[in-house]
């Protein structure tokens, strides 16, 4: 079962941001060969929606992709003033599974 | 049969190429000896393409390996700086306060004092040299990999990777002039500056421009899972068409003494075991959780290999101990750091964990 946290302070600036978000998962490749796919979060609805579960909690619009369904997730926020970014604990997931192909 | 199901667990996240990376780093050395003794005239000629005595061929294929793994650094991560203080200041400071400086001291042991017997010095001087260049350039994107096969934190290792991309684009040169210096290694600051220009700075301002124009043209998902996806095996292939070039250079020095290698990979190994107990302890000690103490650990263990061939090469030439040296830390890389999972991954329970939902 896909859990999702969200911070007070990052529930705040995302609906300030317009109450988007996508979770989904980055790309990384390893210099020596292998990738990881790190889960990122961004307030923002995807690129190609149809790809991802949508729902709907704390006054948010939340797009999950299917690489993070049954994860346990927190959304936090870092840094401040305008120069601020979400950030998603979760754990790093092997580079396979990610679908979200454009 | 249960080890053997979590060796296979733990090796998961690494593809068939990458697992076996030592076996073709070791083809790759047999295959440009071959080619150096049959057909000489092929390194010859491309020796010959150079400009302002850059190697024009070494040039372009050290970018190839670089390029990939600049352009997917993501700089705004370090706004999280302040996530996982305790973390950070262990990586950092093992990184480039220790990590530098152990790696220097094992292999000015080992290989000048202890192995001095079976060495010439010039030679042990060189290698030592390569030891050095590999010490002061930490792990930038393989961490991604050691930190899922260890359950780490995606937040932390990004924070991490872009925290210690920015400080190796401004220690890497001090540290290594002076550790060359310690080692009556002399460089000239100009020719290590240049290098520092070439293999770090243009990739890493090409890579930055080249993911602002792509995020904008394309979107941030595009880039990050079709066009990372694309150019992930430019590195390693380039790496080992770099190794074979290399070895075809190399081919007299490690038919002379094939023993080298193997007295070479000693002090790595240590250094690498040693870097992953200081950072492991140390974060035990302060009871740092176990998804940031695994790829805090993890990225001091493992090194930049690209960077420190390259600068190998710029500083000494393709066919100097220095380069052999970094190599060989290419060629132990893998079964190391799949050691250090398992010890990780094994030792799981005597650090706090942290469920990433719960606030």
């Amino acid at each position: 079962m896909t859990t999702i946290a969200i911070t007070p302070a990052a529930q705040r600036w995302l609906m300030d941001q317009g109450g988007m978000l996508t979770l989904r998962t980055s790309i990384r490749n390893g210099c020596c060969g292998g990738r990881a796919a790190v889960p990122v979060a961004e307030a923002r609805s995807p690129d190609e929606p149809l790809q991802y579960r949508s729902h709907h909690m704390d006054g948010l619009r939340v797009w999950v992709a299917a690489e993070l369904e049954d994860e346990e997730m927190k959304v936090d926020i870092d840094g401040f003033g305008p120069w601020c970014r979400l950030c998603l604990e979760a754990g790093i997931r092997p580079a396979a599974d990610v679908t979200t192909e454009t | 049969m249960a080890d053997k199901s979590r060796r296979s667990s733990e090796a998961a996240g690494l593809g068939f190429f990458e697992r076996y990376l030592t076996i073709w780093v070791a083809l790759c050395i047999v295959a440009g000896v071959a080619l150096g003794q049959w057909l000489p005239a092929v390194p010859e000629a491309l020796a010959k393409m150079e400009y302002a005595q850059v190697s024009l061929p070494v040039a372009v294929l050290i970018w190839a390996m670089i390029f990939p793994m600049m352009v997917q650094i993501d700089f705004a991560a370090i706004l999280g700086v302040r996530r996982q203080p305790k973390g950070l200041v262990i990586t950092t400071s093992v990184n480039w306060l220790i990590k530098p400086f152990t790696m220097f001291a094992i292999s000015w042991f080992f290989l000048i004092v202890l192995f001095r017997p079976l060495i010439p010095e010039d030679l042990a001087r060189e290698y030592l040299a390569g030891a050095i260049l590999l010490g002061a350039a930490p792990c930038t994107a393989m961490v991604f990999v050691w930190s899922y096969l260890t359950r780490g934190d995606a937040a932390y290792t990004l924070v991490q990777v872009a925290l210690n991309d920015l400080i190796m684009l401004f220690a890497f040169a001090p540290i290594v002039v002076f550790l060359l210096g310690v080692s009556n290694i002399v460089v000239p600051w100009d020719t290590v500056a240049l290098s520092v220009v070439l293999y770090i700075v243009i990739p890493l301002s090409a890579g930055y421009a080249t993911r602002v124009w792509l995020i904008r043209k394309h979107g941030i998902e595009w880039f990050d899972n079709v066009f990372l996806k694309k150019i992930g095996s430019v590195t390693p292939a380039a790496l080992l068409v770099t190794l074979v070039l290399l070895f075809a250079f190399q081919g007299e020095v490690i038919l002379n003494n094939p023993l080298h290698i193997l007295l070479i990979a000693i002090p790595l190994t240590i250094q690498t075991f040693l870097i992953f107990f200081i950072a492991y302890g140390w974060a035990k000690a302060w009871k740092v959780p176990h998804n940031v103490a695994a790829p805090g650990a993890m990225i001091g263990a493992s090194n930049f290999f690209e960077l420190a061939v390259a600068a190998a090469i710029a500083l000494f030439g393709l066919q100097s101990g220095a380069a052999l040296a970094t190599v060989v830390g290419v060629l132990v890389e893998v079964p190391l750091m799949l050691a250090l999972v398992r010890i990780a991954n094994r030792t799981r329970g005597g650090f706090p964990q942290t469920s990433p939902a719960r606030p």
